[in-house]
Formats: structure tokens, C-alpha cells, sequence
């Protein structure tokens, strides 16, 4: 009886919400677990990235971010998010930075990510913000097909016209772009002159984007997922075609997904072994919106090549 | 004969003692800090920053002067270097920067000079203290480890990356590219 009263609530929740399928049975206990610190990014951009910034000089060069930054994430939310240069409107009391867990394994046909927070419990209501889920997580993937994105992780599609960066001064809807999308960039950001409607489809032919797969969360487990990619701006799939399982034990988010190594669908990377991608996290908190969210620096990931900062490890 | 030799010989090394000693007086007087922080213009700007910096505090109790950042070493570079302040004098008397105002309008062209000497003498006054072959890298925070050997591999200065240490960041009101400036050429 039990049995089939939990086939039944396990079959409405897949029905009514998505986002609640069950991602996997793997036994996570066994796997490797790599702590990231994701930090508060204030208002820096690509394009400070590459002027403003003390180390502009290795960033064109292609030196990552975690050359020189390795272990100061924590440092560098807490001094970016009390305001400054790059944080003209700060929210009192945010935290600097997030520690997030994360697992990955993957099998024949599938990868997997498991993702583990403390809730950061940090609740505003003068944040600004009326997103309607309190929490947000974000994988960005990619290869070095978008160049930037290896050097400067998600910095890389982050321009200084978007929406509430320094560049954006009519207050204008734009998110982020590939910066091969734009005519030309300068300091502000490459605006709105896109390249042609070819180029573009060429560029998702030759997966010139990066995939992003996004579950929003709220605390009485309301829950969604967004499955896209970032070209000349956001794009959302209709249908996410990864999985996602989401627990909260106390204060602890757990956030399992998986997503077949290869799908026909436009818009989505294969996941090929020997073959090097970067991973993004992002982790927006509070009902925040927008650049306002804790982004971790690029880690190099790869399916069994031990040389890259994750590595997944076969299961199965 | 041999006598009015020897007076002028003598005569000529009196006076040249003399004015070495004056010399050397001359430029280790106009070398203290008190004696460049006896115009207002200094002692109320760039002196009350050095102040809170750890270049002034610090746990080793070192503390270099204006002229051991500012006046590189060698009695010819000594006194060029002198020559050169010849024109902080005429501006002092000119009035050029004798209010806080006045000293923030031109405080980056000033800033933008001492960074450019700096940089073309390899940054030797950095250099008296803080030299590459002395130091333990394993020592040094990951960063810095990384970020010096970055710098002696491609052969950089101090103050390529050391602006803004002893004084206000000035280097960071530097104007802005404006719109129509492309980015710098990515070289990846």
C-alpha cells in the first residue's frame, strides 16, 4: 500500500511539475566532492574584464581566472558587495559569497551533477527584486567554441550593457550575449548591432553558444527548470531536456541533474569523452534577479581526464 | 713657484672639499621627509595618505622616506632628479596647486610622471628594498607567488602592477575608454 501511494504521488509531481522527476539512482556516497566558492560579482564585466581590471594584461592574454584568483572568491564578494567601483547599489547585509558541493559522474548515455548548498538565508524584502522563486541555480557549459568562456567563465557573455550594469543607462532589457553575436564591442558592450541572421544560425550549427540549464526553487518545493542556450541573447528551449531531483534537508539544498550525452536538439552541446569543457555555476538568492546572484570563476570539466578541475567519474 | 702651486692646489681642494660638503648637506637636507612636507602642498595630500599605508606602519618597523621612493640612488641621478624639482619650486611659487582642489586637478598627470620615471628607471627606488633575487616565493601569499614570477618572466616592473601603494589609488580615475574605442585585441 505504501509502495503504491508513493508510485502515485511520484507520478502526479512528474505530471503537475516537472522540475521533480527523479534525475538518477546513483549512489553519490562514493564519488569525489569538489567545494566551490561562488562570490558576489558587483557590476564587472567582459569589458572591465579586459580594461579596468588590475590583471586586464593576462586576461587577453587567455590566462583563467583562477591563475591568479584561486581561493580568493571569498575575499573578493565580501569587498565587492559592501559597494564600490563595481557595486553603486549594494543591499545591505548580503553575503559576499556561497560555498557550494558538487559531484558529477556520468554513464554511457547520460551526465550527472549533484549540487549541495546551505541555504543562505539571507531574506530582504528592500532587494529590488519581485522574481517570483526565492532561489535560483544555474549550470553554464561550454567549450572553448565560445573563446571567451574558458578564460572568464561566465564573465565571458557578461557585457557591460546589460541589464543594471554600468553601461546600461536606459535601463534596457538586455542579457547575455556571446560577444561574436555583436558587430563590435567596445568599452560599453557590443549594444544591439547583431550580426547577421546566417552567422548566427552558423554559429548554432557550429555550437558557437553556451548551454545553460537553470532550476528555480522555492522553499514550500515549488520548482521549475529552464533549459537553453546564450547566442546573440537568452534562448529557452520549450522543453527542458535534462532531469532534475531536488531535496532540502534543513537548512541543505541538494540539487541532482541529468541530461542525455547527446541529443539531436539545436541549442545543446554533446558530451564527448577526451574532449575539455568549462562549467559555470551561478546561484541567485533572495528573489534576486539579473547580475545580482553569486557566480563561481570557470572550472575546466571533463569526463575521466584527470588534468581538468572536475572530472566526472564513470559509473555503471 | 712651487709654493703658489701648492696654495692653489691646496685652495682648489679646500674648496672643493667645501662644496662637496655643501652638496652633500644640500641633498641629504632636501631629501628628508620633513623637508618635503614643509610645503603645504604635500603635507596635506599625498603625506596624510602615505600615513595610513604600510609603507608608513608596519610589523618590521621599516619605514622608507620620500626621496627612498622617490629619488633614485647615485649622486648623478640624485642631483638630476633635484634639478627636475627646480619646477615644484616655481609652482609653488606659482600657486598651481596650493589648494586641495587645485592638487586633485592635476594629481593624475603628476601621478601619470612618477609612474613614467619610475617605470623608465626599472624601478630602482622598489628595487633598493624589494628585489626579485631575494625573494622566497614560497613565502608569498599564491597570488603574488604567481604574480611575480609572471612579472620577471615577462620582464616587468614594480609599478607596472604597484600603483596607488603609498599614495591614493589615483591610477583608477584614468579616463575611460570612450564608445567608440574598440577592446584591446585579445591575444588568445
Amino acid at each position: 500500500m505504501k509502495n503504491i501511494t508513493t508510485f502515485c504521488i511520484t507520478l502526479v509531481l512528474q505530471i503537475a511539475c516537472p522540475a521533480t522527476i527523479l534525475a538518477s539512482d546513483i549512489d553519490w556516497s562514493h564519488l569525489p566532492e569538489t567545494s566551490i566558492t561562488l562570490f558576489y560579482p558587483g557590476q564587472s564585466s567582459w569589458e572591465w574584464l579586459l580594461t579596468k581590471h588590475s590583471g586586464a594584461k593576462s586576461v587577453r592574454k587567455g590566462s583563467p581566472c583562477l591563475e591568479c584568483h584561486e581561493d580568493e572568491e571569498k575575499d573578493m564578494g565580501d569587498l565587492i558587495v559592501k559597494g564600490g567601483k563595481l557595486e553603486p547599489n549594494p543591499i545591505l547585509g548580503k553575503p559576499g559569497s556561497v560555498d557550494v558541493k558538487i559531484k558529477t559522474a556520468y554513464d554511457n548515455e547520460q551526465i550527472y551533477f549533484q549540487i549541495k548548498w546551505n541555504d543562505i538565508g539571507f531574506n530582504n524584502n528592500n532587494s529590488g527584486s519581485t522574481e517570483k522563486f526565492k532561489t535560483k541555480l544555474t549550470l553554464m557549459l561550454g567549450d572553448k567554441s565560445v573563446k571567451e568562456f574558458p578564460v572568464a567563465g561566465c564573465w565571458g557573455v557578461c557585457h557591460d550593457d546589460a541589464t543594471n550594469m554600468r553601461s546600461n543607462h536606459n535601463n534596457k532589457k538586455r542579457q547575455l550575449y556571446t560577444s561574436a553575436s555583436r558587430l563590435k564591442i567596445t568599452r560599453h558592450g557590443g549594444g544591439d548591432k547583431i550580426v547577421k541572421q546566417s552567422r548566427l544560425d552558423a554559429f548554432l550549427k557550429n555550437r558557437k553558444f553556451l548551454e545553460y540549464w537553470q532550476t528555480r526553487l522555492n522553499d514550500r518545493f515549488e520548482t521549475s527548470n529552464s533549459h537553453g542556450y546564450i547566442l546573440e541573447k537568452r534562448h529557452q528551449h520549450k522543453h527542458p531536456i535534462f532531469t532534475t531531483k531536488i531535496e532540502k534537508k534543513q537548512d541543505t539544498w541538494l540539487v541532482e541533474y541529468s541530461r542525455a550525452r547527446s541529443v539531436s536538439q539545436p541549442g545543446t552541446i554533446p558530451f564527448e569523452k577526451n574532449h575539455v569543457y568549462t562549467l559555470g555555476i551561478a546561484l541567485h538568492d533572495n528573489h534576486a534577479s539579473g547580475r545580482r546572484h553569486y557566480v563561481s570563476f570557470g572550472r575546466s570539466f571533463s569526463m575521466g581526464n584527470d588534468s581538468t578541475d572536475l572530472s566526472a567519474t564513470k559509473i555503471h | 713657484m712651487k709654493r703658489l702651486a701648492f696654495t692653489i692646489v691646496l685652495l682648489i681642494g679646500i674648496v672643493g672639499f667645501l662644496f662637496s660638503l655643501g652638496l652633500e648637506k644640500m641633498t641629504s637636507h632636501t631629501s628628508t621627509t620633513e623637508f618635503c612636507i614643509s610645503c603645504h602642498e604635500m603635507q596635506n595630500t599625498v603625506y596624510v595618505e602615505y600615513q595610513s599605508t604600510v609603507h608608513f606602519l608596519n610589523a618590521s618597523g621599516v619605514q622608507p622616506s620620500c626621496s627612498d621612493c622617490h629619488i633614485p640612488k647615485g649622486l648623478l641621478q640624485t642631483l638630476y632628479r633635484k634639478l627636475l624639482a627646480a619646477k615644484d619650486v616655481y609652482h609653488h611659487l606659482l600657486g598651481s596647486i596650493d589648494t586641495p582642489e587645485k592638487f586633485e586637478q592635476r594629481r593624475l598627470i603628476m601621478a601619470q610622471r612618477v609612474w613614467q620615471q619610475m617605470k623608465a628607471s626599472d624601478s630602482q627606488t622598489c628595487r633598493s628594498c624589494h628585489d626579485f633575487k631575494h625573494m622566497a616565493l614560497n613565502k608569498q601569499r599564491k597570488r603574488a607567488s604567481r604574480q611575480h614570477q609572471i612579472a620577471m618572466k615577462d620582464g616587468n616592473t614594480c609599478i607596472d602592477c604597484h600603483k596607488g601603494i603609498a599614495h591614493k589609488a589615483v591610477h583608477e580615475t584614468e579616463e575611460e575608454n570612450t564608445d567608440d574605442q574598440d577592446l584591446p585585441e585579445l591575444e588568445f
